[in-house]
C-alpha cells in the first residue's frame, strides 16, 4: 500500500483520536497529495467513488520531537561549534541518496513514530545557534519548515565538552546588548532622516550656488569687470559642504539574532536546567516580552508556577541522562508537578537515537507513574507542535496536515509494540 | 475520573503465603508463552512451585482462592549480567576455568531491590570476559544465577539466593584481542587447543557451556570443539553481532540490552535479520543499565513477534542459565516466581504491583491514584 501516487487515497481506520480529544468510529482518512484532506466518521462525499483501503487499529497523529539531533553527522561530530551555527545550512539537499546515514536515522525516527521534529545546534548538547524545526521529506532528509529559533545554553546546562555556553549574567548581557543595539538604531534611524533632509537641502544650496557662479560669471565676460580685489573675494566663497551620513551600528551575528527575538520573529529556546538559570530566564523573559521555551529543564518543576504564570513551555528530554533523578524528584514527579500547575511540557528525545526510539515508552512510563494519558499524548504531539509552530501540520490529525500519522492497536498508543507509522510518501511502513 | 484503584490480593498485600498450603491465583488474565493474554484463567500453586495453568484445573479440597486485579506474568530473567559484581575477573593466566562469578556479587547492593521492582526475578551474572586496559583472550570460569530482592541475609546468600552457584561454565573466545596479551595465545588455533585443554581437564558444567563470542570464526571455534568434547553451547554475542549472525541460525544466543547509547537503526535491523533467521535471543544487561523491557517492547516492535519478546526476557533467559522450563514461564513444575502487572508487561503504561518469589510475595506497590 502506498500514497506515492498522485491520486487521492481514502483509509478507513477502526477508529482515530482527533487532535480535539475527540474519538470517532470508524474514521474515514482522505489523503490528496500527501496530506491530510479530510477526517470524518462517514464516507466523504467527494471520495464517494475512491476505492476504500482498510487499516486496522486507531489513528492518531504522531510525535513531533521538540529537541532532536537529525542532523548531519559530521554536524554532531564536530568538537567546537561555531557560535555562528545555522543548522539550515548544513542540511543536505533533499534527493535520494545524498545522505544515507541520516536518511537510515530518520527512517528509524519515522519508525519509532516521530514525523517532525526541532533540529537543534547541538548534539548531546544545546550550544548557540540557529535551529529549525523539520518534516521529513520522500527521501527521508529533513526539510526546515516553520519558525525558527535560536538556541542559547546556560551555563547549568553544561554536561562537559567545549561548547559555548553563557552565564545567566552573559545572556542578560547580550540581551542587553540587543537593546542597546535597538536604541542605536532607531537614533540611526533618525539620523538618517534628518541627513536625507540635509541631503535635500545641500543639493538645493549647491544648485543654487552653482547657478550664481554661473550668473557671475557670464556677467564678468559681458559687463564692466570687476577690479582685482573684488574677484579675489568672490573666489574665496566656497560651495556648500555635503552633509556626513551618519554611521550606522553594525551589530554581531548574536545581537542580530536576539533582535529578531525581541521583535518576536524567532523562538529563543534556552537550555537551562537549574532552577535558578529557569527563574532569570522568566525575568529576561518580562523585561523583553520574548517568546521563550526552556529546554532541558531539570529543576523546572520547582519554578511551576512561575513558569505557568509567565506561560513559558517546557521541553523535557526523555533521555537516560534526565531519568536520573532522586526518588522525591523522579522523572514522573517532576513532569506532573509542571503539567498539574498548568505549564505547556513538551517531551523530547533530547539526544541520541536511542531515547526517540524509546520515546513513545518513556512516555508510557509516566502514565504507569500515574500522569494523565491525555496529558503525556500532548506531550509528544499538540504541545510540541504549538512550540515549532505547527499549525494544522505534525503533531495533529486534521485536514492541511502531511499524511504521516500512527495506527495503535489496544486502548491507547503506549503500547509500544503495537503500532505502526503511516508515512504520507511511503505508507505503512514495516 | 479519578479512580482508586485497590489491590484486592493477599498477593499484594505483603501476606506471605504459606509454603506448603495450595493456593489458587484468580488474575483477570495470564500471560501465555505465546505473548498473549488468557483471561479466565488460573494458576495453582503449592509451595514454590506452579501445579497448573488453565481455565479448568483442579481445585484440591478447601484450596485458598485469590482474585487478583492485573495481569499475571512470569519473572523476567537477565540472561547475563555484570553488573553490581566487582572483579569477575583473573588476570593470571589466560585460561581460568576456576573462575566463581558468585565471589564477586555485591549482594547488599540497592539493585536487587530496584530489580525486583521492576519485574525481575533472576538474574545471571557472569565472568567479565573483558579487562580494564588489558583483555583477555580466553576466560573461563562458572556463572550464577542469582534471584532478587532483599532480606535474605549475607550469611545465607548461597542457599537462598543462588539457585545454582555454578549453573554455567563460561568460555571466553573474544577473537579481537589477540595480539594483546601477554602468555596467551596468539590466535584462534591457540584459543581452540586451550579450550581443548579445559574440556578435558575441568569437569564441564551438566548444565552446559556458554561462550562469549564477537567473530564468524569464534563461533565456528566453539562449535568445533564443543562437537569434539560433546558438550552443548551457548553463545554470548560481543561486538558487531550484524558481521556475524549469519552463523547464529537457530541457536539460542545471549545479547546485549539496548540502551539509549547503544542503539543504532541498524541494530533493529540486525534483530529483524536474526528473528527471521529462526535464532532465538535472550537478553542479558551485560554491564550498562539496559532495561530488559524497554528492550523487548523495542524488539517487539522491530519484528511484530510479541512471543519471541516476552520469551527474550524470560524463559530464553532462563534456558541460557540452564533453567529452561523452571523460570520465566507459567507452567506446571516451573518456580512460582510471578509478577503481577496492571496491563500487558510490553504496555509501556503498565506497572508492576506485586511480585512473588518462589511462591512468597517479596513486593508489593505502594497504594497509587490512578487517572482513567
Amino acid at each position: 500500500m502506498s500514497a506515492q501516487s498522485a491520486a487521492p487515497t481514502l483509509y478507513r481506520a477502526d477508529s482515530a483520536w482527533l487532535s480535539s480529544g475527540k474519538v470517532i468510529q470508524p474514521a474515514y482518512i482522505l489523503v490528496r497529495d500527501g496530506k491530510i484532506a479530510t477526517v470524518s466518521s462517514g464516507k466523504p462525499m467527494m471520495a464517494r467513488n475512491l476505492q476504500v483501503v482498510e487499516i486496522k487499529g486507531v489513528a492518531t497523529a504522531g510525535m513531533v520531537d521538540a529537541w532532536a539531533n537529525l542532523v548531519p553527522a559530521d554536524l554532531l561530530s564536530a568538537q567546537v561549534r561555531p557560535a555562528s551555527l545555522q543548522v539550515t545550512d548544513a542540511l543536505p539537499v533533499d534527493l535520494p541518496g545524498v545522505d544515507p546515514a541520516l536518511a537510515m536515522r530518520v527512517q528509524s525516527a519515522r519508525r519509532a513514530g516521530v514525523v517532525a521534529g526541532y533540529l537543534g545546534t547541538g548534539g548531546s548538547e544545546m550550544q548557540q545557534g540557529l535551529g529549525t524545526p523539520a518534516t521529513f521529506s520522500a527521501s527521508n532528509l529533513p526539510v526546515s519548515t516553520g519558525k525558527p529559533a535560536l538556541d542559547l545554553a546556560m551555563g547549568s546546562a553544561r554536561m562537559g565538552g567545549s561548547g559555548q555556553f553563557k552565564a545567566t549574567k552573559q545572556v542578560s548581557e547580550l540581551l542587553s546588548s540587543a537593546q542597546t543595539l535597538q536604541d542605536n538604531l532607531d537614533e540611526y534611524s533618525e539620523k538618517l532622516e534628518k541627513h536625507e533632509k540635509d541631503l535635500e537641502e545641500y543639493k538645493k544650496k549647491l544648485k543654487e550656488f552653482g547657478e550664481k557662479k554661473k550668473k557671475e560669471e557670464k556677467a564678468a565676460a559681458e559687463g564692466p569687470g570687476k577690479n582685482g580685489e573684488e574677484q579675489k573675494k568672490e573666489k574665496k566663497k566656497a560651495p556648500p559642504k555635503r552633509p556626513k551620513p551618519p554611521a550606522k551600528p553594525t551589530p554581531s551575528l548574536t545581537q542580530s539574532w536576539l533582535l529578531d527575538v525581541i521583535h518576536g520573529e524567532r523562538v529563543l529556546r534556552l537550555h537551562a536546567e537549574s532552577a535558578w538559570d529557569i527563574q532569570e530566564a522568566l525575568e529576561l523573559q518580562e523585561k523583553y516580552e520574548m517568546e521563550l521555551v526552556i529546554v532541558g529543564g531539570h529543576e523546572a518543576d520547582l519554578v511551576a508556577e512561575a513558569l505557568a504564570e509567565a506561560e513559558v513551555p517546557v521541553v523535557l528530554p526523555v533521555h537516560s541522562s534526565y531519568l536520573t533523578a532522586p526518588s522525591e524528584r523522579s522523572f514522573a514527579t517532576r513532569y506532573q508537578t509542571l503539567t498539574e500547575a498548568g505549564v505547556k511540557v513538551a517531551l523530547a528525545s533530547g539526544t541520541g537515537d536511542g531515547s526517540r526510539a524509546l520515546m513513545l515508552m518513556r512516555a508510557g512510563n509516566l502514565v504507569a507513574a500515574g500522569a494523565d494519558k491525555a496529558d503525556v499524548w500532548a506531550s509528544l504531539t499538540a504541545i510540541p507542535a504549538a512550540i515549532l509552530g505547527f499549525e494544522n501540520g505534525p503533531g495533529s490529525l486534521s485536514p492541511g496536515a502531511p499524511a504521516d500519522f500512527l495506527l495503535f492497536h489496544g486502548p491507547h498508543p503506549f503500547n509500544a509494540s503495537g503500532f505502526q507509522t503511516h508515512s504520507a510518501k511511503g505508507g505503512l511502513l514495516k | 475520573m479519578i479512580l482508586s484503584t485497590l489491590l484486592l490480593s493477599t498477593f499484594a498485600s505483603g501476606h506471605s503465603l504459606n509454603g506448603t498450603d495450595a493456593v489458587v491465583l484468580q488474575p483477570s488474565a495470564v500471560l501465555l508463552p505465546n505473548g498473549t493474554l488468557e483471561e479466565g484463567a488460573s494458576v495453582l500453586l503449592r509451595g514454590d512451585k506452579i501445579l497448573a495453568v488453565g481455565k479448568s484445573i483442579p481445585m484440591p479440597p478447601g484450596v485458598k482462592k485469590i482474585q487478583l486485579d492485573g495481569i499475571l506474568a512470569p519473572g523476567f530473567v537477565d540472561a547475563f549480567s555484570l553488573r553490581n559484581s566487582s572483579s569477575l575477573q583473573e588476570s593470571s593466566r589466560a585460561l581460568t576455568p576456576a573462575l566463581r562469578a558468585i565471589d564477586g556479587v555485591q549482594l547488599e547492593h540497592p539493585f536487587w531491590e530496584e530489580a525486583l521492582q521492576a519485574g525481575i526475578t533472576s538474574v545471571h551474572v557472569v565472568p567479565n570476559p573483558l579487562g580494564e586496559g588489558d583483555p583477555y583472550h580466553v576466560l573461563a570460569g562458572w556463572s550464577a544465577l542469582l534471584r532478587t530482592g532483599t532480606g535474605f541475609g549475607v550469611d545465607s546468600y548461597l542457599e537462598s539466593r543462588t539457585l545454582v552457584s555454578r549453573s554455567r561454565q563460561i568460555l571466553g573466545t573474544l577473537s579481537g584481542w589477540e595480539q594483546s596479551r601477554e602468555g596467551g595465545p596468539s590466535s584462534l588455533a591457540g584459543i581452540a587447543g586451550m579450550l581443548a585443554d579445559a574440556a578435558s581437564t575441568v569437569p564441564l558444567s551438566r548444565h552446559g557451556t556458554l561462550a562469549f563470542v564477537d567473530s564468524a570464526e569464534a563461533v565456528r571455534l566453539v562449535r568445533r570443539v564443543g562437537k569434539e568434547q560433546k558438550f552443548a553451547t551457548y553463545f554470548l554475542c560481543r561486538g558487531d553481532v550484524a558481521s556475524y549472525g549469519g552463523e547464529l541460525s537457530a541457536s539460542l544466543v545471549g545479547l546485549p540490552a539496548m540502551s539509549d547509547s547503544t542503539f543504532s537503526p541498524r541494530l533493529l535491523e540486525t534483530w529483524r535479520r536474526l528473528h527471521t533467521a529462526d535464532v532465538r535471543i535472550a537478553f542479558g544487561t551485560d554491564r550498562s543499565g539496559a532495561s530488559l523491557r524497554e528492550t523487548a517492547m523495542s524488539f517487539a516492535h522491530a519484528t511484530g513477534d510479541l512471543a519471541a519478546a516476552m520469551a527474550a526476557i524470560t524463559s530464553h533467559g532462563a534456558e541460557i542459565a540452564g533453567m529452561g522450563g523452571k523460570l520465566g514461564v507459567i507452567k506446571p513444575g516451573a518456580r512460582a516466581d510471578l509478577v503481577l502487572w496492571s496491563a500487558h508487561p510490553l504496555d509501556a503504561s503498565s506497572r508492576v504491583q506485586a511480585v512473588m518469589l518462589a511462591g512468597k510475595t517479596a513486593w508489593s506497590a505502594p497504594f497509587q491514584e490512578v487517572k482513567e
